[in-house]
């Protein structure tokens, strides 16, 4: 692992990975300062068009806008008192009244060294963890693999407190379209309905870009106008900026709680940055001497918030590098990049493929660096990005999705695909379903497959295989749980719901 | 009287349609073939049947509200005005939905007949003029200061071939002659 490491660091020389980590800092930044758009749609838009590159070229350009987008959504969040991302709420609470009192600056510096500090001990956590990780894989046989896929979707629908129901079904319904087209298992075509379009199963990318950037356009668009509202971009100076950058070290507890919290939540699929940040937030004002300072314009508090969201990320790539458990938006388009690119998660990646890992964990390093250098040096203009209307975005968005869709396969029936799916996800979304759980299912649909039939090949057909293994029992006793719990805080919840009458 | 949420009953059933498609065709399939298919759309289909009865039967409310359905989701929340959902996803009213969709299918015919070349800044135009509001020829402008990195980036650089169009060849290799590929 460590000759790998060596062989990352020594090819970051690379010019190409130097525009690779150029180009994914820049997107992520982009899309992390304009309110409503994030890294999902970054990641959605950048994806087909990295088909054909080299592998780690690609994952360098992903890693920079995973390792960049909720830093860059910290600006708006301390200047316009305008979140860039959902997990930069907490930033607003104490950045945006130093804005007012004339230290933008200040606290644009704690949010940058905060962030860049958390990503870091994340990253760091990681590193250490996968050698551990790769070992514990070791254990898991077929079985063990099918009901952790299971867990994965029930644990995503449970710790992101959507609906369990709804969740679950739309987890079903994405196995079950993955099964569609060639079957690598069995040989054969199925469910084509005769369609030659259909041979090859549909294709993830017109999926992914119709679900998440197709279908937020329908959103942002039909709202209108500018999400942030102009305001008095008052950054007070660079040395204002670098008092902010050097002051974080005074809050060193935040800083290493929020980091913890941000890395522990972030490894819990579906959980986080938005957790991660309300957890720090919280925790923080609770354990301290002066719980009435948060609020009011207290670094501390913005310590506590961009510390824990960017730690998220070391976190977040533990289960999708090791067990191939994608836990949020994010992490389902690098599974979908994986798909794109040839690459198994798990094992094959950890023991096989370490280039690509070490690309990836390098990746958000020195992208984190370049944010910083970036948001400490352009904070102010940053921010004023933040104020152009989504309108203006909306034709561009449409343009690049539906160029990067046709770009893979050449075939404008895909473009015609994502147009359906922008509807259908758009549908989704509306009537509460989660469409990360429909996308989880569809990117390890046939890898359950597989794993199923491997288990009753190895069991002679027995269904017993399922319930006999301790790793299984294990995560069968997670399901279980999770399940129970679910239905325990909602009856809790909904002690006798009553409809209204009109 | 208890009004049903009419549009989460038509993406329920059109979940169910797609879960069911797949089960019965499965029944076509020998063997372990079908096992994956039985062993996940079974469940699927009984979650969304489930979500189907409780949005017709008002008493199953009580009965899936111990299942993680809220009364968020409860017939009274359909609305005619789309506003937030019970996703938390805040939008327009659904003719703002409707014309912005429409944008996405004059987008996709008009590369579907015409190719990219053309499409990207006719559409480009029209949309900046008409939805953003933007003065014709400031719109041209726009079209023109980002139509001409998005050639470079695109077709120079990264090489990535625009579908032309399914008229008949009319400038060799950029507009027309697209031949379509099979779908059926």
């Amino acid at each position: 692992m460590f000759e790998a490491f060596l062989d990352g660091l020594a090819g970051m020389g690379n010019p190409a990975v130097i525009g690779a980590i150029v180009l994914g800092t820049v997107l992520g930044v982009l899309f992390g300062v304009i309110p409503g758009l994030g890294s999902v749609i970054a990641m959605t838009l950048i994806l087909p068009f990295t088909f054909g590159w080299d592998p780690i070229i690609a994952m360098y350009v992903f890693a920079g806008i995973i390792g960049t987008a909720s830093t860059g959504g910290g600006v708006p969040a301390i200047l316009l008192n305008t979140p860039g991302t959902i997990a930069n709420v907490c930033t607003t609470f104490d950045g945006f009244p130093m804005t007012r009192r004339g230290e933008g600056g200040r606290a644009i510096g704690l949010a940058a060294t905060a962030s860049a500090l958390g990503t870091l001990f994340s990253i760091v956590v990681l590193a250490a963890l996968l050698p551990l990780a790769e070992i514990m894989l070791r254990a898991f046989t077929p079985p063990d693999f099918f009901w952790l896929i299971i867990l994965g979707l029930i644990a995503v629908t449970f710790a992101s407190r959507q609906n369990m129901v709804k969740g679950l079904a739309a987890g079903g319904v994405g196995i079950l379209i993955a099964l569609i087209g060639f079957s690598p298992v069995f040989g054969v075509r199925r469910y084509t309905l005769g369609s030659e379009y259909l041979w090859d199963g549909i294709e993830i990318v017109p999926l992914v870009i119709g679900f998440f950037a197709l279908s937020e356009l329908i959103v942002y668009t039909s709202r209108g106008g500018s999400i942030a509202r102009d305001a008095n971009v008052n950054l007070g100076g660079f040395r204002q900026i670098m008092r902010g950058a050097v002051e974080v070290f005074q809050y060193k507890a935040i800083l290493l709680r929020g980091s913890v919290i941000g890395t522990v939540i972030g490894a819990i699929p579906g959980a986080g940055g938005a957790v991660a940040n309300f957890l720090s937030y919280s925790t923080a004002k609770q354990a301290s001497k002066t719980p009435e300072l948060f609020g009011t314009g207290y670094p501390g508090g913005v310590v506590a918030s961009e510390s824990s969201n960017d730690a998220k990320d070391g976190g977040i790539l533990l289960p999708t590098l090791t067990f191939g458990i994608p836990g949020n938006g994010e992490m389902v388009i690098l599974m979908g990049a994986f798909v794109l690119h040839g690459i198994q998660p798990g094992r094959d990646l950890l023991v096989n493929r370490l280039d690509i890992v070490w690309a990836i964990i390098l990746g958000v390093i020195a992208a984190q660096v370049l944010t910083t250098i970036i948001i400490l040096g352009g904070g102010a203009w940053l921010a004023r990005i933040s104020l152009v209307p989504v309108k203006y975005i909306a034709p561009f968005v449409a343009i690049l999705s539906f160029i990067g869709v046709y770009a893979v396969r050449s075939n404008i029936w895909d473009v015609a695909l994502a147009v359906f799916a922008a509807i259908v996800g758009f549908s989704m979304r509306r009537a509460g379903f989660p469409l990360i759980t429909l996308v989880i299912g569809f990117v390890l649909g046939q890898l359950a497959e597989e794993k199923f039939t491997q288990s009753l090949q190895i069991s002679g057909g027995g269904y017993s295989i399922f319930f006999t293994r301790p790793v299984s029992i294990i995560l069968l006793l997670g399901i279980v749980f999770m399940l129970g719990w679910s239905m325990y805080k909602a009856a809790k919840k909904n002690p006798a719901p009553q409809r209204a009458e009109p | 009287m208890t009004r049903i949420n009419g549009f989460n009953l038509g993406v329920y059933a059109f979940l169910l349609t797609i879960a069911l498609s797949i089960v019965l065709g499965a029944t076509a399939y020998a063997g372990k073939q079908q096992l994956t298919a039985f062993v996940i759309g079974v469940p699927t289909i009984t979650l969304l049947v489930f979500l189907v009865l409780a949005e017709v039967t008002p008493r199953l409310v009580k009965l899936t509200g111990a299942f993680g359905v809220s009364e968020d989701d409860a017939p009274q929340a359909a609305e005619d005005d789309a506003g937030a959902s019970p996703g938390g996803m805040e939008t327009g009213s659904w003719w703002r939905i409707g014309i912005v969709y429409g944008w996405l299918l004059l987008y996709f015919a008009m590369t579907l007949v015409f190719g990219f070349y053309i499409a990207i800044p006719v559409f480009m135009v029209l949309f900046l003029t008409i939805e953003s509001r933007l003065i014709p020829v400031f719109a041209v402008g726009v079209m023109v200061a980002a139509g001409l990195p998005l050639y470079i980036i695109f077709r120079l650089v990264l090489d990535i071939p625009l579908w032309p169009g399914i008229l008949p060849r009319i400038i060799p290799g950029v507009i027309g002659g697209g031949i379509v590929p099979q779908l059926n």
